[in-house]
Formats: C-alpha cells, sequence, structure tokens
C-alpha cells in the first residue's frame, strides 16, 4: 500500500541546503561587514556632532549680535543633539545587521537550529526598524513639504 | 508537493514555521521600506520642480533668497536609492514565493538579493567614509597653510 508522505517529510519543508548554506553565509558576511560600517559610521556621527559643539563655542559672540539666531553655543547644541541622534539610530540598526552576521554563521557552522531562528529575527528586526523610521521621515517630509507650500515659503 | 532541489540538506538545517514567519514578516517589512523610498523620490522630485529656480528663506523679517541647482545630485541619489530597493524587492517577493510554494530555488534566490543588497549598502558606507576622511584631511590642511 503506498504511503502518504508526512507533512514533516523532507518533501513539505524548506532546508538550508549546500547553495542556500552558501548564500546565507555571504549574506551574513556582507550584514557583518555592514554592521560594523555602521557602528563606525554612527561613532562618526557622534564625534562630528561633539567637534561642531566645541567649534560653535570657540567662535564665540559672532552670532550673538543678531537677535534671530540665537546664541552660538545654543546652535552648536542643537547641531551636537542631532548628529548624535543620528549617529545612534545608525548604530542600533547596525547592530540588528551584525546580529543577523554572527548568528547565521554560528548556526550554519553549528547546525544549530535555535540560532539560525534567532538570526532571522535579527534581519527582521533590522527591515522592521529601519521600516519606522522611514516612515516617520517621510511623514517629516510630507509636513515639511505643506507647510512650505502653504506658508508660501517657496516663492 | 515536491520541493525542486535535488541536492541534499547537508546542513541539517530546516527553515521550519519559526523561520518561515520570521521571513514572510522580514519580506512583508522590505517590501514597506521599498514602497515608502518611492514614495520619497516621487516627493524630492515634486519637491525639485516646485522649487527649481529659487528658494526663500524667511530668517524673521529677514528673506534670503538662493538658486538651487542639484538636478545631479538628485537624480543620483535617486538611482543609488532605486537599484537598492530593486534588490530588496527581489529579497521580498522571491523570499514569499518560496516559502509559499516550497520552492527551494526562489528562496535560494532571495536569500542572494539579500546580500547584495547588504552588499551595496557596505560599499556605499565604504565610499562615504573614505569621501569623509578625505574631506576632513583636506579641510585641515587648507587651515594648517
Amino acid at each position: 500500500m503506498e504511503q502518504q508522505p508526512q507533512p514533516s517529510s523532507p518533501l513539505f519543508q524548506l532546508n538550508v541546503d549546500a547553495n542556500t548554506g552558501y548564500t546565507l553565509r555571504s549574506a551574513a558576511s556582507w550584514a557583518k561587514i555592514l554592521g560594523i560600517l555602521g557602528i563606525i559610521f554612527g561613532l562618526c556621527f557622534i564625534g562630528m556632532g561633539i567637534l561642531m559643539q566645541n567649534t560653535m563655542n570657540q567662535m564665540g559672540g559672532a552670532f550673538d549680535e543678531y537677535k534671530y539666531r540665537g546664541s552660538a553655543s545654543m546652535m552648536g547644541n542643537v547641531a551636537m543633539i542631532m548628529y548624535i541622534l543620528i549617529g545612534v539610530i545608525t548604530m542600533i540598526g547596525s547592530l540588528f545587521a551584525l546580529s543577523f552576521g554572527n548568528r547565521v554563521t554560528t548556526a550554519i557552522r553549528t547546525n544549530d537550529q535555535n540560532t539560525l531562528r534567532a538570526g532571522f529575527a535579527g534581519v527582521r528586526n533590522y527591515f522592521a526598524y529601519w521600516t519606522i523610521l522611514m516612515i516617520i521621515g517621510l511623514l517629516i517630509l510630507i509636513i515639511g513639504l505643506a507647510t512650505g507650500a502653504s506658508s508660501g515659503l517657496y516663492s | 508537493m515536491q520541493t525542486d532541489s535535488h541536492s541534499p540538506a547537508i546542513f541539517e538545517l530546516r527553515i521550519d514555521e519559526t523561520a518561515k514567519h520570521h521571513l514572510l514578516t522580514m519580506a512583508s517589512w522590505g517590501l514597506i521600506i521599498g514602497i515608502v523610498a518611492i514614495i520619497k523620490y516621487i516627493l524630492s522630485v515634486i519637491e525639485y520642480i516646485q522649487t527649481r529656480n529659487r528658494v526663500n528663506y524667511q530668517f524673521g523679517d529677514i528673506t534670503v533668497s538662493t538658486e538651487r541647482n542639484n538636478l545631479g545630485g538628485m537624480i543620483f541619489t535617486i538611482s543609488i536609492g532605486l537599484l537598492v530597493n530593486y534588490f530588496l524587492y527581489q529579497f521580498s517577493s522571491l523570499t514569499k514565493r518560496g516559502i509559499t510554494n516550497l520552492s527551494q530555488v526562489d528562496l535560494n534566490r532571495g536569500f542572494a538579493s539579500l546580500r547584495t543588497y547588504f552588499a551595496i549598502i557596505g560599499v556605499l558606507i565604504i565610499i562615504a567614509l573614505c569621501l569623509g576622511t578625505l574631506g576632513i584631511l583636506m579641510s585641515g590642511m587648507n587651515l594648517t597653510n
């Protein structure tokens, strides 16, 4: 009597075969590179923010006489906060990519199913994180365009 | 349904239900990124067309007027963005198709697109870091001269 294949048999599931393993491994390598570079990039942004704040403080009262610009130190502080925020955002996203890279590489090397799942969860978080940030950026862009158009700024 | 891969599962790792769920979620988020990016590019083009010749910046009762001439930069940025998002879309659609149809080939192609996506972004960051370093070095040399 012919037996029906069980749903859990290899015929009914996707496996990490040689081709998949090679592709995943190279994707994980690039994700690790991206993660490390992103962390460096974020640290550079934070450094630039601190540098800009120091530079603006050293410029002294050049802008203080212009009542609409505010003090140079306040501008420097605002710039520093923005750069630090960008740097932290970049670093957090890069940590997700690095997590994917490390876990998938480990999973393929040790044949660990749990680590593979955790690796996929890492890249899922990476995409979710950047999607939310991009949506926020898009909303800010739309609000900016609408505000600019309504106030006649672009004339 | 039989998978269309003839090579054995050498690594004994499976794309189980949890991994499938993660992959489908990743693919959905990736697709949303692509859509949001295209909307942003369209809005950028509209903004450029509206402010093509002149932009007025208002500071209280003072108006500063400047000319905008960054068409090349915008085209370059949008081109790079479309290239990156093309591979992201490929990853999203192929991975979904691979999981839905239990197709190992489509899943492998999806992972290959994901690899290319990470590679392009990595290369762009390397270029940005090199240009930033060059800029800092050149500005430092200008200050000392």
